[in-house]
């Protein structure tokens, strides 16, 4: 155990141990996300914690007690819902070191349904904003998890697995191809305006689709994707007049009830003589209700179907993914290894405070001797100063960051006192030490 | 001679079927470049069968049940010639052959089905009678195509209702096997309509026959049937299960009925 402020935990399930019916359980909006950090921490289930949610995942990293163990985030995520003996059976829970590493090949993509796909990077630094504005992200998780954004975009420039780019949304574009032949003179409706459905758009038009249409509860924001895709946009009433007209239909919204239901979809499906109507519903909670599948002529194909044709994403990208997988090891090992610097930080900054102390008493009594100085010269004078006070830190600085990190804890004591200090504990926000994990 | 001739050709379409069946990154190379070549070799070994055939009995080789079914099977090898060169729609290629080669066999196997048949008397000349039977094949052989186009169809359906996406990228895609469908079905019903018509010409002028026999009431019903077929699929424009199980109907009570009339019962009319 190398965190000294508790326990590093990763918490939740995803598409590979738990269906897309209990995710969508467990599934939270984007506005939810924040009071659940802070119930976590008002319960004192975390220290620290960052949601991630997405339509494949539900995970919680957190900073937990050590004796508690993170037994209240499982018992948070699986109970007061039905189900609930269910759900705990599907949560993985990995600890200290495998929980950065779980967290960095989540990061790298290579945890995702379709490995080297580019929207969970960008989730990631979502849930990590998040964590920031409600104040539960700390030391520990903020190192964490710049050092995952970091090290997902390393991977990505470092080799090829976003090469043969196969995203959920295009594996959905792929399997349409595959079902309905080719694109071109397809008609394609899209029903939201979010960063899925964008992509979805764009994957649709790079293959040559020969209509697009957009669809969106607001209506400015359908124009939006639609101007970007030169497609056609409709507002939300248009939806089943569309349905009747388009071959494909990708639902992408954030609805938590069915928006397409059997009972709506049968007289659609009559109307068009049941010529085949593929239905890709990316949503998590489902917008397409099961029953339409069993509808004539209507083909539905949820994420988790996907899985098949990501499969074959997979096989492509195997040999990137095995380079990927061994940077994120040496990554994850040297992350998890670097949090006992963060035993430094107290010294740290009550040495830098200390060294400002000085400073600016010191500038103060210079500005009355040399009074005569002019604003510019002051302003030199000043820089000089920080920069001697700078350089003369520099040394001390890196000495205790390798202390804590070999964890000598007696020899940084050592340290603190010769330069007349005394470390506090680790505070829970975020450090004030310059960071250099993010690029 | 031309048992050997249908027995090699035989052959070659099971190594095609083989071919197919093996995953392209199990099967040897050699055979990897065999399905087309082993394909018409196939086709040429089978058509030279039939031409033995029509030598050694002096008359085309559709007088007898076994006579028509290596006929039928040679048309559904061109058919499928013509088909693969749809995009996807070799994926057909493993379906037809299995069948091609029962037919071949059944040929070979029936009691004297190779026999020849005498041209039935009548005051028009013979050609109107070729015209007519040639008509009725052809048309009987894109209705078999059409019927098995929509047993894929079917079965690709049930495969994507079911979610089993695995193997997918063998079938052709719906839109492909319902447009071939619709062709299938348009140019078998004209085949049909135009043999129907020119036995009819022929059945009036001929003074000996009193009535309609047995074939020609079922593929008049056939006939009838696949006019509903058509007004479903392109007048209606109907798609999916509803029209694919029309054609499978279809062709599954003309191919009843003929086997019955001509095999169970009095032969050939």
């Amino acid at each position: 155990m190398a965190v000294s402020q508790g326990r590093l935990v990763a918490i939740g399930l995803n598409h590979e141990t738990a269906p897309v019916e209990l995710r969508e359980r467990l599934a939270m909006p984007q506005d939810l996300v924040g009071p659940h950090l802070t119930t976590l921490l008002e319960k004192g289930y975390a220290k620290e914690s960052v949601i991630l949610s997405t339509c494949n995942r539900v995970e919680v990293y957190a900073l937990v007690d050590e004796d508690e163990g993170g037994q209240g985030i499982r018992s948070y995520l699986s109970g007061n819902r039905d189900h609930a003996e269910i759900i705990s059976k599907h949560l993985y829970h990995y600890e200290d070191e495998e929980a950065v590493r779980h967290l960095f090949r989540v990061a790298s993509s290579l945890d995702s349904l379709v490995v080297g796909e580019p929207q969970i990077l960008g989730q990631l630094k979502e849930a990590y904003d998040t964590a920031l504005s409600h104040h539960s992200a700390g030391q520990v998780l903020g190192r964490v998890m710049r050092r995952a954004i970091s090290v997902g975009k390393k991977v990505r420039t470092d080799t090829a697995i976003g090469g043969h780019t196969v995203s959920v949304g295009t594996a959905g574009v792929d399997l349409a191809e595959q079902v309905l032949g080719t694109l071109a003179d397809k008609k394609c409706l899209i029903f939201g305006a979010g960063e899925v459905a964008e992509l979805v758009a764009v994957a649709m038009q790079s293959r040559g689709i020969g209509e697009l249409q957009v669809i969106n509860r607001t209506l400015h924001r359908a124009e939006e994707l639609a101007k970007k895709v030169a497609g056609v946009a409709h507002t939300e009433e248009a939806l089943l007049t569309e349905l009747e007209h388009v071959d494909i239909a990708v639902t992408s919204t954030a609805a938590q009830t069915p928006v397409l239901t059997a009972s709506m979809m049968a007289p659609v499906l009559r109307k068009r003589k049941f010529r085949p109507l593929f239905l890709l519903d990316l949503s998590v909670p489902r917008n397409i209700s099961e029953d339409v599948n069993g509808l004539e002529g209507a083909y539905v194909f949820n994420i988790d179907d996907l899985q098949d044709v990501a499969q074959r994403g997979l096989r492509r990208r195997s040999e990137e993914a095995q380079l990927a997988e061994v940077l994120v090891e040496n990554e994850a090992s040297k992350c998890f290894r670097s949090l006992d610097s963060l035993n430094a930080g107290p010294f740290i900054a009550a040495l830098t405070q200390r060294a400002e102390d000085i400073v600016e008493t010191e500038r103060q009594r210079s500005h009355k001797v040399y009074a005569e100085l002019t604003e510019e010269q002051r302003s030199g004078m000043d820089a000089m100063h920080r920069a001697m006070v700078k350089r003369l830190l520099h040394e001390p600085i890196a000495q205790a960051r390798k202390l804590a990190e070999e964890g000598r804890m007696e020899e940084l004591l050592t340290l603190g006192e010769t330069f007349g200090i005394h470390p506090l504990p680790a505070d829970r926000q975020a450090s004030p030490v310059p960071e250099d994990e993010t690029d | 001679m031309d048992d050997l001739l249908f027995i090699l050709a035989q052959l070659n379409y099971l190594l095609v079927v083989v071919a197919g069946l093996l995953g392209s990154g199990n099967r040897p190379s050699w055979l990897d470049r065999f399905s087309s070549p082993g394909l018409f070799a196939g086709a040429g070994l089978h058509a030279a069968g039939l031409i033995v055939l029509s030598a050694e009995t002096g008359g085309l080789p559709v007088y007898t049940p076994g006579a028509s079914m290596a006929t039928i099977s040679l048309l559904l090898i061109v058919g499928l010639l013509v088909i693969r060169r749809v995009p996807r729609m070799e994926a057909l290629t493993p379906v037809i052959l299995p069948l091609v080669v029962v037919l071949l066999a059944l040929a070979q196997l029936l009691p004297n089905a190779l026999r020849p048949s005498p041209l039935p008397p009548g005051s028009l000349s013979p050609v109107w009678i070729h015209l007519h039977i040639g008509m009725i094949f052809v048309g009987l052989g894109l209705l078999t195509l059409s019927f098995l186009v929509s047993v894929m169809y079917l079965t690709l359906r049930r495969r994507l209702k079911q979610k089993k996406l695995k193997g997918l990228s063998r079938f052709p895609d719906l839109e492909t096997l319902d447009k071939t469908n619709t062709r299938l079905l348009l140019f078998g019903f004209a085949a049909l309509s135009n043999g129907i018509a020119l036995g009819g010409v022929w059945w009036a002028a001929n003074p000996n026959t009193s009535s309609l026999d047995e074939t020609a009431v079922a593929t008049i019903a056939a006939w009838l049937w696949y006019a509903l077929a058509i007004q479903v699929r392109v007048v209606g424009g109907w798609r999916g299960k509803f029209a694919s199980l029309v054609s499978v109907i279809g062709f599954s009570g003309l191919a009843a009925s003929l086997v019955f009339v001509n095999i169970m019962l009095s032969g050939w009319h």
